[in-house]
């Protein structure tokens, strides 16, 4: 039982760190692609008339900004509850003698 | 000395009024998202697990769980509810319900962690959504504490508007949103004594729209008063990475502009010749004429010259593009850090530099 709960809990955190490096290598990708639309005619927008200097600054002020409000204020800036298994009567019996301690606030 | 006290002056009026703009953003979201509720949740989520030793999604999913259960659980709306939501008697009830073994014993004790907690991660989360607000503000409007700075040094007519007439606005305007916001806070957390019906009261959409409006007559406004040190980045026409590029793109846009203005003046002076054509008198058409190729000839000076200056001042600015690119994106990360500080900082600076200044001023 201790032993699915630790896998679980590694899983969980795998899978959390996974998204995290799929997010950070989406805005590198964001960051190299998006002032090579410099110039170019998107239909119904327009020819972006911003160069390439001006794109990259702008998509690195926003992802700055949007990476301070998910470190800061988004989910990942909380503590969540371990995500165990807890239905049995073993881990209830385990909470109930010892009391969690309150864990870390917000993650901060 | 008395032009550095008016230099920081003038600063912190700016950083003051930027400090309101961004305060009054960041209380537009947090109305808008409710944050406050989804600590609560949060919060009464952890302290089912500590009690029940459950997680709240497998209380939920869990077919033992009766459905009356599950439906009080999905009738919570967490947007109605207050600190008083953590309550001990409510939350025996509520635990029990959950769990008839829930260890709800210490919940006193433990509830005033919980609330703790539920106020600390609250507050934080508004300090970093300053921050946010405040970084982004900044980094797309390209608000440069570099450019404001040295143009409050180096220019003593900005300096002595900025230190004095200016810093009494963003002095006033800060009074008045502080007693605004004493009046009605809509998502600040309430007084746990306070009875239910008054807690986490949410602004009307009404209200909420009348904060955006004023935000953004406030932020046109700043834009008009600080114009400097504002959205370079976005004016440069010819940020081009290499020397040669952005060189070739002025000399494009020095000739495109030349064209642009023969035309203009071109549309001008036939307006006016059309008019000299409707005169009958000869001696009057004379004159007109005349007065119409007199005014061809100071247009196309005015344009020759101001050709000319904008030529030596790009010949001026030896900055290349990639040093403009860092020096204003540090410079509005500084803004968006010092701006995320808070309002109270600067108008407490404001107060002390006034108080400083009055005797200096009185000196000289």
């Amino acid at each position: 039982m201790e032993e699915t709960g630790w896998k679980s809990q590694l899983r969980s955190f795998l899978y959390s760190l996974q998204a995290k490096i799929i997010v950070s290598l989406l805005a590198i990708v964001l960051l190299v692609a998006l002032p090579f639309l410099s110039g170019c005619t998107i239909p119904g927008v327009g020819k972006i008339t911003f160069s390439w200097m001006q794109l990259f600054y702008g998509a690195l002020s926003l992802e700055l900004a949007l990476a301070v409000y998910t470190w800061g204020v988004g989910n990942w800036s909380r503590f969540e509850p371990p995500q165990r298994s807890a239905d049995s009567s073993t881990a209830q019996k385990d909470n109930t003698g010892n009391p969690q301690a309150a864990a870390p606030l917000g993650g901060h | 000395m008395l032009s550095l006290i008016e230099t920081i002056t003038g600063f912190a009026a700016i950083m003051l009024m930027l400090s309101l703009l961004v305060k009054t953003l960041t209380s537009v979201m947090k109305n808008y998202l409710d944050y406050y509720s989804d600590n609560l949740k949060h919060e009464v989520k952890r302290l089912v697990l500590e009690t029940t030793g459950k997680t709240w999604d497998s209380i939920l999913n869990s077919k033992d769980t009766p459905e009356q259960v599950k439906t009080i659980v999905m009738d919570i709306h967490w947007e109605r509810l207050g600190d008083e939501f953590l309550n001990q008697e409510y939350l025996t009830w509520f635990l029990q319900q959950l769990d008839k073994n829930a260890l709800v014993s210490d919940l006193g004790t433990r509830l005033k962690i919980h609330i703790a907690n539920v106020s600390y991660t609250f507050q934080m989360r508004m300090k970093n959504l300053a921050l946010a607000v405040g970084l982004g503000l900044c980094l797309l409007c390209n608000i440069n504490a570099f450019t404001i700075w040295r143009s409050l040094y180096t220019d003593q007519q900005l300096r002595a508007t900025f230190a004095d007439h200016y810093a009494d606005k963003a002095t006033q305007f800060a009074e008045d949103q502080a007693k605004g916001t004493s009046q009605t806070n809509p998502a600040k957390p309430v007084d746990p004594a306070k009875p239910a019906e008054q807690s986490n009261p949410k602004p009307t959409k009404d209200q909420l729209d009348a904060q955006l409006k004023e935000f953004r007559q406030n932020m046109q406004g700043f834009l008009t008063d600080v114009s400097f040190g504002v959205g370079r980045i976005w004016r440069e026409e010819c940020l081009r990475f290499k020397d040669e590029d952005k060189r070739a793109c002025q000399k494009e846009m020095r000739e495109e502009t030349a064209k642009k203005q023969q035309e203009a003046r071109g549309v001008r002076n036939s307006e006016r010749m059309a008019e000299v054509e409707k005169l009958q008198d000869a001696e009057a058409k004379k004159q007109e004429t005349q007065k119409a190729i007199d005014a061809w000839n100071a247009e196309e000076k005015a344009d020759a010259e101001a050709a000319v200056l904008k030529l030596a001042q790009e010949k001026r600015g030896t900055q290349s593009a990639p040093g403009i690119l860092i020096y204003e994106f540090l410079g509005s990360l500084l803004t968006g850090i010092l701006v995320s500080i808070g309002a109270p900082y600067w108008h407490d600076i404001l107060q002390a530099l006034s108080s400083l200044r009055s005797p200096a001023k009185a000196k000289t």
